[in-house]
Parts: structure tokens; C-alpha cells; sequence
């Protein structure tokens, strides 16, 4: 079998072709930067008089303070808030808050599960039996920065100890 | 009008170039589903700097697909101690990395293993030489090395397949090597 066999050996293989959900997936995320893209572009520039030059600790700073403004916002949202198509008003039903058209935008939070461990019955009285558990997650933050669709995610592991009460019949 | 042109134009350009992508983000990824992840997250980077897709930017967007599953690589290894750690077990058992009529499923399976043997760097020229039908330059590019260190790989590449595939040259029908003088 010489180089040339060989190689028409190896094209007769097809790479797997992917999946449906993830042309769904590429579609969505299109669309979303596209939304993005329009609403940087549509944005009011600041007057020149008011901008300063950005130096990377201000930056680093900013996307800090972004980040935790965004956990808290996010963690404060009813059910059913979402962000409207031009990308900067938080739509909670009640007086929604404008964000800053060049903002880092969240775009999701999740909790994965990672275990637990049950730790056993204690006795915190002597008639108030609880089974101790640790569950361990990770939370995980997204953000998307509309001017570029640079995308931020950040991991925190948790751990968290949680008392069942328990009743012996 | 325009908004559709662009809707298929995306469209048909992943269509074409998934599968390719897909195979190459599973040299570094641990499952399919993670080399799907890899795969959306590069394309529509690629996309968004390059609307049309421009055929000139397909190294940059393998580039960018190895750059990811890297990461995701970094991600996992820390992920599966967490797991360990946790006596969470992964599910066994992966989608094949090629689909191959099903009368051919053996020799699919003799030649997958045979690339899947190779080195890292020799598999990974191989694959996008073959599959991705990128040139020399164009793997250069993608991957950050030399076209002389690319076509030594692919070389060196090609003589592991050999020595590999021997014993089953039977079985793959491939034609005897012409003798040489």
C-alpha cells in the first residue's frame, strides 16, 4: 500500500456529522450577537470630554464590579425578567434598570451539582434529631460583551452544610 | 432578501465545515457533546470577524477551535477531579468519530483506531490534512508551526499508519506496495 492508498483509504472515513441541536445552537447564538452587535451600534457615544482613557487595573476593575452588580441583579430578578432586543433595559415588571449600552452583559447563571455527602443523625437537642448533608456545587457566571462578543465565565465552588430534621417513628 | 442570504450563507458554510471541525476538536476533548460546545463557541467567534466566510480564514477558525478545546481540556481535567472527589461516575461509551456505511464498520474501526495510535501532534497534521483538506501553510497557520515541522509530521504520520495497517492489509483490500528495485 503506498501514500497515495493510503490516504484514499483514510478519505473514505466521513467525519461524524454533528448533531441537529447544534446548528440550533450556532443559530441562536447568531442571532444573539447579531441583537448585540445592533444595540452597540444604535448606543449613544458618550461626549469626547467625558471619556477617559482605559487603563487595563480601571478595566480589570470595571469588569469586577460589573460582575458582582450582575450576580446581584440577576439574584434579585423575579421569574420571567429577561433582556429586551435592544440589549440594555431589564424587563422585571417593575421600574426596570438601565444598564450602560457598552456594559459586560450577563447572559446566564447555572448551578451544577457536583455531590453530597451525607454526614449522619446529630442530636442538636436531645429531642430535635438532624441528618447533616454537604452539598457541593459550582456556580457559573456568563457575561458577553456586546462590543466584541468576548465571553467572561467565571466558576465558583460551593460548599454548603444543610440540617434535615428527622423524625423516628 | 439580505437577511436570508445571510441566514444560508452561514448555514450552508456549517453544514460543510462541522463535521471537519468536529473531528478535529476531538483530538483534545473528552467527549463529543464537549467537542459540539468547542465547535458552536469557534464558529460563531469566527462568524461574527468574518461574515461570509471567507475561505481564506479556515485556518484561523481550526486555530480557533484547537485554542478552545484547550481550554475546555484545562476545564475538565479540574471538573473530573471535583467528580472524583465526589464518586460521580461519567457515562461510558462515546458517538464513533466517523460514520461509515455499515458494511464497513470494521474496517472504519481498524483505521480509526490506527489514527487514534498516532502521536498527538502527527494525528492532529493528519486530520486536517485529510479531512479538513487544509495545505501545508494553511496547517502552519493554524496551528502556529513551520510548514517544514507540518510536512515532517505528516510524513512521519504516514509511515506510523503503514507500519500499523501491514498486518490487516488483507482485510482493507488495499493493493500490494510495487516492489522496489
Amino acid at each position: 500500500m503506498n501514500d497515495a492508498n493510503l490516504e484514499h483509504l483514510l478519505r473514505t472515513m466521513t467525519p461524524a456529522a454533528p448533531s441537529a441541536e447544534l446548528t440550533d445552537r450556532v443559530k441562536h447564538d447568531l442571532a444573539l450577537a447579531a441583537m448585540f452587535r445592533e444595540a452597540a451600534e444604535t448606543a449613544t457615544p458618550l461626549p469626547a470630554q467625558h471619556r477617559k482613557p482605559m487603563t487595563w487595573a480601571s478595566a480589570a476593575f470595571w469588569a469586577g464590579a460589573g460582575a458582582a452588580a450582575a450576580v446581584v441583579v440577576m439574584l434579585a430578578l423575579p421569574q420571567g425578567a429577561a433582556i429586551s432586543p435592544h440589549g440594555s433595559t431589564l424587563a422585571s415588571g417593575k421600574s426596570g434598570t438601565t444598564l450602560p449600552p457598552d456594559a459586560i452583559m450577563p447572559v446566564s447563571t447555572t448551578r451544577e451539582w457536583v455531590g453530597v455527602e451525607d454526614q449522619g443523625i446529630r442530636f442538636v437537642t436531645p429531642d430535635n434529631p438532624q441528618r447533616q448533608m454537604q452539598v457541593r456545587t459550582v456556580e457559573r457566571y456568563r457575561w458577553i460583551d456586546p462590543r466584541d462578543g468576548a465571553e467572561y465565565i467565571i466558576e465558583t465552588p460551593q460548599v454548603e452544610s444543610v440540617a434535615l430534621p428527622v423524625k423516628f417513628q | 432578501m439580505k437577511a436570508d442570504d445571510t441566514n444560508n450563507d452561514w448555514q450552508r458554510c456549517f453544514q460543510e465545515l462541522a463535521p471537519k471541525l468536529l473531528l478535529y476538536a476531538r483530538q483534545w476533548t473528552a467527549t463529543a457533546a464537549d467537542a459540539e460546545d468547542v465547535v458552536q463557541m469557534a464558529f460563531v467567534r469566527w462568524w461574527q470577524k468574518n461574515p461570509g466566510g471567507n475561505r481564506e480564514h479556515i485556518p484561523l477558525l481550526y486555530a480557533a477551535v484547537r485554542s478552545i478545546s484547550l481550554d475546555v481540556r484545562k476545564s475538565d481535567v479540574r471538573r473530573a477531579k471535583r467528580e472524583l472527589a465526589s464518586d460521580l461516575s461519567m457515562p461510558e461509551g462515546d458517538k464513533p468519530y466517523f460514520d461509515p456505511p455499515v458494511e464497513d464498520r470494521e474496517n472504519r474501526q481498524l483505521l480509526e483506531r490506527a489514527v487514534l495510535s498516532l502521536p498527538a501532534d502527527q494525528r492532529e497534521v493528519v486530520t486536517l490534512r485529510i479531512w479538513g483538506g487544509l495545505t501545508y501553510a494553511e496547517i502552519a497557520k493554524a496551528t502556529g508551526e513551520t510548514t517544514n515541522t507540518v510536512a515532517s509530521r505528516y510524513r512521519y504520520a504516514l509511515t506510523n499508519l503503514h507500519r500499523v495497517l501491514a498486518p490487516h492489509r488483507e482485510d482493507l483490500g488495499a493493493a500490494p506496495a510495487p516492489a522496489t528495485a
